[in-house]
């Protein structure tokens, strides 16, 4: 398994069952750098999400915490 | 007679890898498409699992979908996308692991909108995965005649089949 990056675009006639291949055109290179950077916003994006929620799952912990709840309690109450 | 799968064609990539497949020209003879894959990308976005695109007909546009998650040692969890995204495994996935992936389009050639749905189950080790269930529309009227999947470089032994039913 070669683990190098390619520009090569594989393209299946599926009427003929012939395949090609050829270099990335200037649009297709484009598209997908914008491909990538979609991605990486998206996983920012969920990343903040998710810590957002540890935060608030932390905070509500400590909250009933402090009303006297235990841990084995409080485990059953959020699961 | 019963409705039967019917290969249409296929492609496993080579050494050289690839940065897109798509399959042209497909026959609108059939109800619906199933698309089956065995793929793994060079991406390290940081997780075992990273994003590639798919298209029909070359229109990166119209795409709307729901999917639930559920990583291994994990709850299910939901979000969704604009774009029609499949999660493969990449370069921080264990050695040789392969996503699987299957892909219906039902009624691909009728006027309407085109939904699809997507299930797949992407090992990383023997306690860590990653199993997803994808529900999409494409807001297209258009007869599906091509669909294109893209990603950085999809790596050697990937294979994409396309089958008619």
């Amino acid at each position: 398994m070669t683990d190098t990056t390619t520009t090569q675009v594989v393209e299946v006639d599926c009427s003929t069952g012939i395949s090609t291949t050829r270099p990335m055109t200037a649009d297709e290179i484009a598209a997908q750098q914008k491909m990538q950077e979609d991605f990486a916003a998206q996983q920012a994006a969920q990343a903040e999400a998710d810590a957002a929620k540890a935060a608030a799952l932390e905070s509500a912990n400590a909250k009933l915490a402090k009303l006297g709840l235990t841990a084995d309690e409080i485990a059953a109450l959020v699961g | 007679m019963a409705n039967t799968m019917t290969k249409i064609a296929s492609y496993t990539v080579s050494s050289g890898g690839a940065t897109s497949i798509s399959f042209s020209s497909i026959p609108s003879t059939y109800t619906d498409l199933v698309v089956k894959m065995s793929v793994r990308n060079n991406i390290n976005g940081g997780s075992p699992w990273n994003d590639i695109n798919g298209t029909f007909n070359s229109i990166g546009t119209g795409y709307s979908q729901v999917f639930a998650y559920g990583p291994g040692g994990g709850g299910v969890a939901g979000a969704t996308d604009s774009y029609l995204d499949i999660r493969i495994s990449g370069s921080l996935s264990t050695s040789n692991i392969f996503s699987n992936i299957e892909m219906y389009i039902p009624n691909y050639s009728g006027s309407n909108y085109k939904s699809y749905f997507i299930d797949q189950i992407d090992e990383n080790t023997t306690s860590t995965f990653l199993g997803l269930m994808t529900s999409g529309l494409w807001s297209n009227t258009s007869s599906i005649s091509s669909i294109q999947f893209s990603s950085t470089t999809f790596l050697q032994y990937s294979e994409i089949t396309l089958y008619g039913i």
